[in-house]
């Protein structure tokens, strides 16, 4: 094998976007050391200013052919750009949200930011990642700062225990993924690359043999884990209710998309001798997503608790799109990752305003929000009917040509099931809302008699009332411009790696 | 069960290890006289008298060492093989190397800054 020394002047341009973040994140990490009077504002410049370089190259190089570069450990399709730029503009989203929580927490700000920027780094090196050690490293990298982020209130109680729970799960399923590696390695003869594990099954026949099987199932529990899929979601509800919410607005999207490249690239390069097997297993995975999520999520007290759930029936939903496997599946499930983007970080960013006014999470102290703060009961209505899938709203159409797509396909179970479950979502989302709305004047709950009136003003100077307005916008309007958006994706997606074979 | 021809010696081994090791447990405990003494149920340290529980509280702080310590020998690792082969490689690599040490330099200054290095 030829060593390639030059490789960064080979394939600089490959991990660009990805070099931008960790330099920013190197100045940030030298002005907080040099400067001890700290100019908070400047950290938060530089911050979002890389994320918005890093997803302007992206977005330039959208349409790129495959390319395979540091000796085939890491791979660039028009896929992984896809992907690579949603983790970046959830980036974007969340580090507004999460600036008045920090000041009122007294949380220290250079190290959160370097936080949230390695862990996006990990996700981006993920979603391209094309190497068993690639992939188990960078995944390390994501969820190592997700667990120190659910740990970022020290003083609090209650973030600790998140942040341990989250350690040890993640330690848990991450060991087992690596086992599901170790098996692979062996089977193939020595390789960790994962084209050439695939051409190593295949050329010592081994492919269909019980020690292949038991890696499948080991990497399929441990992507579970990742996702929080249903017999593996356990730690979620947990976790989103300790840890601070803008970092769970953050997990709940990035690791989700992360995850779901991770589980794309693998499941179609590594396993794609088998491909009606691991369709079986992940439908079971998904349906029992969507009922399990849908029936506890009626049951919840705590918003975010409800919403944890919400998440783990989402995931059901968008694993559909995977399941179908074609160019139209995967096209709508990047579409509605895309949507879930604006849904949740949106439903997210009304939780935050509202908890930072009045310090609660129950979902009965929303009652009769309606009367104190119209425009953010409004937004709070217009995301949670677009997350349950309201027609005139983007989650709508997002839900329509997944369902469609596997109804084409012939899931016809799954799509039934999904049917009726987010008849269910939408029960439990209408209740929260005509709670909202209710309007009992001789009760007034204390919440909201101490609720803090702010100005009336569309455009207010609070950075987490833009990024909600932003949010609330896109999960209403998206929805009318489907056909543009779904061509574009189309596009763009038929030169992946999975569709020029 | 399993279908992996090439792995049969490994189950064979396997199989050999576990029955020796029981064997070798079981023989000890068959053949070995059984006294029991205070001595006996004390932990071995060294020689010395023990002090103390064997589960003992360490100070949070070995942790803080101890991870400084650990960066700083994987970058031997990596620089030892390196140095051995500089002259077969390129400027290129020296630069390489050098934004590598910078990277963990940053990492042992933001250490220092924040007091991990100090015991009090």
């Amino acid at each position: 094998m030829k060593l390639e020394l030059d490789m960064f002047f080979l394939y600089g341009s490959t991990i660009l976007p990805e070099c931008i973040l960790i330099f920013s994140l190197l100045i940030i990490l030298i002005i907080d050391l040099t400067f001890p009077k700290k100019d908070t504002i400047w950290l938060y410049f530089i911050s979002l200013t890389s994320l918005l370089i890093s997803i302007i190259i992206l977005l330039f190089q959208y349409k790129t052919d495959p390319i395979i570069s540091f000796l085939g450990s890491f791979q660039t399709d028009s896929f992984n750009r896809i992907f690579q730029s949603f983790i970046v503009f959830c980036s974007i989203l969340c580090i507004p949200l999460s600036i008045e929580y920090i000041k009122c927490a007294k949380m220290a700000i250079p190290e959160f930011l370097i936080f949230i920027l390695t862990a996006t780094v990990g996700g981006m090196f993920l979603c391209g990642a094309n190497d068993l050690v690639t992939i188990f490293v960078s995944l390390e990298c994501l969820s190592l700062c997700s667990y120190l982020l659910c740990g970022y209130t020290k003083r609090d109680i209650r973030s600790n225990e998140a942040a341990i729970k989250y350690l040890l799960i993640g330690g848990t399923s991450s060991s087992i993924l690596a086992y599901g590696f170790s098996w692979l390695y062996g089977l193939s003869g020595g390789e960790t690359n994962i084209q050439k594990i695939t051409n190593g099954l295949l050329n010592a026949e081994t492919y269909n043999s019980s020690g292949t099987f038991i890696a499948f199932i080991c990497i399929l529990v441990g992507l579970a884990f990742k996702l929080s899929l249903v017999p593996f979601h356990q730690w979620t509800p947990d976790i989103y209710e300790g840890s601070p919410t803008p970092v769970v607005a953050f997990l709940s999207v990035t690791s989700k998309i992360a995850g779901l490249a991770l589980a794309t690239r693998i499941l179609n390069i590594l396993f794609s001798f088998s491909p009606n097997e691991w369709k079986i297993f992940l439908e079971i995975l998904a349906i029992l997503s969507m009922i399990l999520g849908n029936l506890v999520a009626i049951t919840q007290t705590s918003m975010k608790r409800m919403l944890a759930y919400s998440s783990i029936s989402q995931i059901g939903y968008i694993l559909i799109g995977l399941i179908t496997g074609d160019l139209k599946g995967y096209t709508s499930m990047t579409i509605y990752v895309f949507f879930y983007i604006f849904m949740n970080l949106g439903t997210f960013a009304c939780i935050i305003l509202y908890s930072l006014r009045t310090g609660t999470d129950n979902i009965r102290d929303y009652a009769g929000l309606y009367i104190k703060d119209p425009l953010l009961s409004f937004s709070l209505t217009l995301c949670l009917l677009s997350l349950g899938g309201l027609p005139p709203l983007t989650g709508f159409f997002g839900k329509l040509y997944l369902f469609w797509c596997g109804w084409q396909s012939g899931f016809y179970l799954l799509v039934f099931i999904a049917l009726i479950t987010s008849v269910i979502s939408l029960y439990y989302y209408l209740k929260i809302i005509k709670l909202i709305l209710t309007k009992k004047n001789n009760e007034i709950n204390p919440y909201i008699q101490a609720y803090i009136i702010t100005s009336p003003t569309f455009f207010s100077k609070n950075p987490i009332e833009f990024v909600m307005i932003f949010c609330v916008l896109g999960s209403t309007f998206l929805g009318i411009i489907i056909n543009p958006i779904f061509s574009f994706f189309q596009d763009s997606l038929s030169l992946s790696v999975f569709f020029i074979k | 069960m399993f279908l992996l021809q090439k792995y049969d010696y490994f189950f064979v081994f396997l199989l050999i290890i576990s029955f020796f090791s029981i064997l070798i447990f079981s023989l000890s405990k068959w053949i070995a006289p059984i006294n029991k003494g205070p001595e006996k149920f004390t932990s071995y340290e060294s020689g010395i008298e023990p002090m103390g529980e064997a589960c003992i509280q360490f100070q949070i702080r070995y942790y803080m060492f101890a991870l400084v310590f650990v960066i700083f020998d994987v970058e031997t690792v990596f620089l030892y093989p390196w140095a051995m082969s500089f002259y077969n490689f390129g400027i290129s690599s020296f630069i390489e190397a050098l934004i590598f040490i910078l990277i963990l330099i940053i990492g042992l200054v933001y250490a220092w800054r924040k007091g991990a290095l100090e015991w009090s």
